[in-house]
């Protein structure tokens, strides 16, 4: 076949013909049936963003009851639950989803492909994590949130300290989110290997795309050990097994293995994913390509690999042998190296490009500065003696702000003003987004760098209060009123997100003059994502070709199709099937849910539960009768004609 | 608005793939590694636990065989299924039904 340029025509009646195929229900049957991946992704973001909020709150309620000292605004037990949801919430509702909410939407925009590998597990995943997020929401408003923190050690978790069914709702809401994340981490690794664009080599790939690759594999081996751990506590809650309990036999310390086994690895997974979005902005702002690709790509693998080595990081004052101590404070230092090498990169291609500092670029500054701070006292905290002395210590709070906070948040704000345009059409106003940045930015270590103080002159981290005189007082009245900033800066994203929505700047497809895929469609990107199969050339497709994007055709316009290519050279391999919108998913979501909250109360909800959730899930897999979907085929044919 | 250069076609590509070449073999890779990751860390815990008491295992006797056994007998069993559906897709490979799938 010659190459040729497509005609405003033949173009016209493809977009009519692949809407037909490809948009979904209107009306409330829409909503619910809904499997593309932009309206999941979509949502999924929003609902993130609505427990990040609800986090914040908490976090504002903490700080203000700290305030000053015997504060008498939350009692006791009222702020156990308040912390816990904290960082429950921020931790499994709000950082992993959103890392793979954005993916949702970004991942298949980025292949060039018309929707996720698996829509309908998609959908699933997203109404599970929806239910989980409520139920513990729910259970917190009605007084039985969770009291034991979010990393819920064991025994004080264990039926003897925490009766009554609080423990019960945490660990499953576990179940429910890890789940979800589970379904979207092998939706992307199938994805991301098998459905890139012709021509986009594991060489040509974009870096979020490896970094959600890394991401996902980390997911899919972290995970279970999250929900094993969760499992053996509510079995030994329910059901009177002794998996903790030491005078039976049992150990505390597995449950602490477990959950670090997950958990440190857990924040990677919420790393990582900013660290590609980072790349991204800094290649965009400062109009050239990313200095060392391919020590970026290893950089994100040994981050991936190295993240498996350093659980007991967490647990040196247990007391567990000292050659195994200095093993994970030499694990827990090596990290640095590859994170590091990344910030310098980033540097360098700031320094060497033509950056312009809109505000995507701000907070990726404001990630390099804060990161790298939190980095330090991460590497300060590896030494087994500093740790011992800080530990439990608001030093430690201080710490993980400075990472978690530095180094997702401020990244994913970058990231939504970045994509916002493509998402809606509509870019984010400038100058709320420069005040939204400093705010946050003054805020942020207004609020949290007193804090290493703290630790350092003594205060516990969790404590509901503290008597005057201590030397506490003064810098906790500063991080209190630093978190007011944080809540202003926060009012005014929400507003700038609201105005923009309605009068914001007319985006166009590619606002930002960015190299990626997904600035190739319109914005927003309609059903089908791609009128054409795009073929990429380079490591910067959009960069290349002057304006005339190759691509091929041939993928179904009349029925859904999506194209697999080959995993290392991304050569066109097969047409497959792309699922359309169906009730299924949902059905099985509220089956999932009835069992997993039913266990809470009742070991044989698992057994009963089992039976709505199965024939859901047959329903799901019915396969398609040929007649009926021929003669589907054969009206649509006869109406063509 | 961003214009095209058709480069290719690809409407001769099969429209159906079986083992690595499909989609759905990843999935199911990707959900074997998960359960395998939790038997692996169930295996490990085990592990952690079995030195913590003497004999083993502690106190009761252990629970019967009956359940456990009736489980393993299923999913052995289920291996039927899957048997019988690998045989069929090919000879219908190049039929209507295997496309719809």
């Amino acid at each position: 076949m010659t190459a040729r340029l497509t005609s405003i025509e033949e173009e016209a009646d493809l977009r009519a013909r692949l809407e037909r195929t490809w948009a979904s229900p209107r009306g409330l049957r829409g909503v619910l049936t809904a499997v593309d991946h932009k309206i999941i992704g979509r949502r999924y973001v929003v609902t993130g963003m609505v427990f990040f909020f609800l986090a914040g709150v908490l976090a504002l309620l903490m700080r203000a009851q700290l305030a000053r000292p015997e504060s008498g605004l939350i009692g006791p037990d009222r702020y156990n639950q308040i912390f816990s949801m904290h960082g429950t919430t921020m931790m499994f509702l709000f950082a992993v989803p959103i890392m793979e909410a954005v993916a949702v939407y970004l991942v298949p925009l980025m292949c060039g492909a018309r929707n996720i590998s698996f829509p309908r597990l998609n959908a699933y995943g997203y109404w599970v994590y929806l239910f989980g997020g409520a139920m513990i929401w729910i259970a917190f408003l009605m007084n039985v949130g969770p009291e034991t923190g979010w990393f819920s050690y064991v025994p004080l978790a264990g039926p003897e300290f925490s009766p009554g069914k609080r423990t019960d709702f945490w660990a499953q809401m576990i179940t429910f989110t890890e789940v979800a994340a589970l379904v979207v981490a092998v939706q992307l690794v199938a994805m991301i290997l098998k459905q890139r664009a012709p021509g986009m080599t594991l060489s040509r790939m974009p870096l979020f795309l490896w970094a959600m690759l890394v991401t996902s594999f980390m997911v899919i081996f972290a995970m279970p050990a999250v929900m094993l751990a969760s499992s053996f506590l509510i079995s030994d809650r329910l059901i009177g097994t002794q998996f903790y309990n030491p005078a039976e036999g049992g150990d505390p310390l597995l449950w602490q293995h477990l959950f670090w086994f997950f958990g440190h690895p857990e924040v990677y997974i919420i790393f990582l994913p900013a660290l590609g979005m980072v790349s991204h902005i800094v290649t965009t702002f400062s109009r050239r390509t990313i200095l060392a690709y391919p020590a970026m790509v290893l950089a994100l693998l040994a981050n991936g690999f190295l993240a498996f080595g350093l659980w007991v990081h967490h647990m040196f004052a247990t007391g567990l042998p000292r050659l195994g101590n200095s093993f994970y404070t030499s694990a827990s230092i090596m990290i640095a190296i590859p994170s590091g090498l990344q910030i310098f990169a980033w540097i360098a291609t700031i320094w060497d490009g033509k950056p312009r500092f809109r505000t995507p670029l701000l907070f990726v500054i404001g990630f390099i500065i804060i990161f790298v701070l939190g980095g330090l006292t991460g590497v300060m905290l590896a030494a087994v003696p500093l740790d011992l002395q800080v530990h439990d210590t608001y030093f430690v709070v201080a710490h993980f702000h400075y990472v978690l906070i530095g180094g997702a948040v401020f990244p994913l704000f970058g990231a939504i003003y970045f994509w916002f345009p493509k998402a809606t059409g509509r870019l984010l106003s400038e100058r709320l987004g420069a005040w939204n940045f400093w705010t946050f930015f003054v805020g942020f270590n207004v609020t949290f760098f007193p804090m290493h103080l703290l630790g350092l002159i003594g205060m516990p981290r969790r404590i509901y209060t503290y008597k005057a005189g201590l030397g506490w007082d003064l810098w906790n009245l500063i991080a209190s009123l630093g978190s007011v900033l944080i809540a202003v800066s926060m009012v005014v994203f929400v507003v700038n997100l609201v105005i923009s929505l309605r009068r914001g700047q007319v985006a166009g497809d590619n606002p930002w003059e960015a190299s990626g895929l997904e600035w190739a469609t319109s914005s927003p990107p309609p059903s089908y994502n791609f009128l054409y199969t795009p073929v990429v050339t380079g490591r910067e497709p959009l960069w290349e070709g002057e304006g005339v994007l190759p691509v091929m055709g041939g993928v179904g316009v009349d029925q859904r199709q999506a194209l697999c290519t080959t995993i290392v050279e991304a050569e066109p391999d097969v047409r497959q099937p792309s699922a359309g919108p169906t009730l299924w998913p949902l059905l099985a979501a509220v089956a999932t849910t009835g069992l997993f909250i039913g266990s809470i109360f009742h070991e044989w909800a698992l057994v009963w539960g089992a039976i709505p959730l199965a024939a859901t899930l047959v329903g799901w897999f019915w396969p398609p009768g040929p007649t009926r979907r021929q003669a589907a085929r054969a009206a649509l044919a006869e109406e063509g004609t | 608005m961003t214009r095209h250069r058709l480069v290719g076609d690809l409407s001769d590509l099969p429209d159906h793939a079986f083992g690595s070449r499909s989609l759905m073999w990843w999935a199911v890779v990707g959900f074997m590694l998960i359960e395998g990751a939790g038997f692996l860390l169930a295996g490990g815990a085990y592990f952690f636990l079995v030195g913590h008491v003497q004999p083993w295992p502690p106190g009761q006797v252990p629970p019967g065989l009956t359940w456990g056994a009736t489980f393993t007998v299923l999913a052995l069993l289920s291996e039927i299924p899957n048997a019988w559906t690998k045989a069929r897709p090919r000879p219908l490979a190049t039929g209507p039904r295997a496309r719809d799938w």
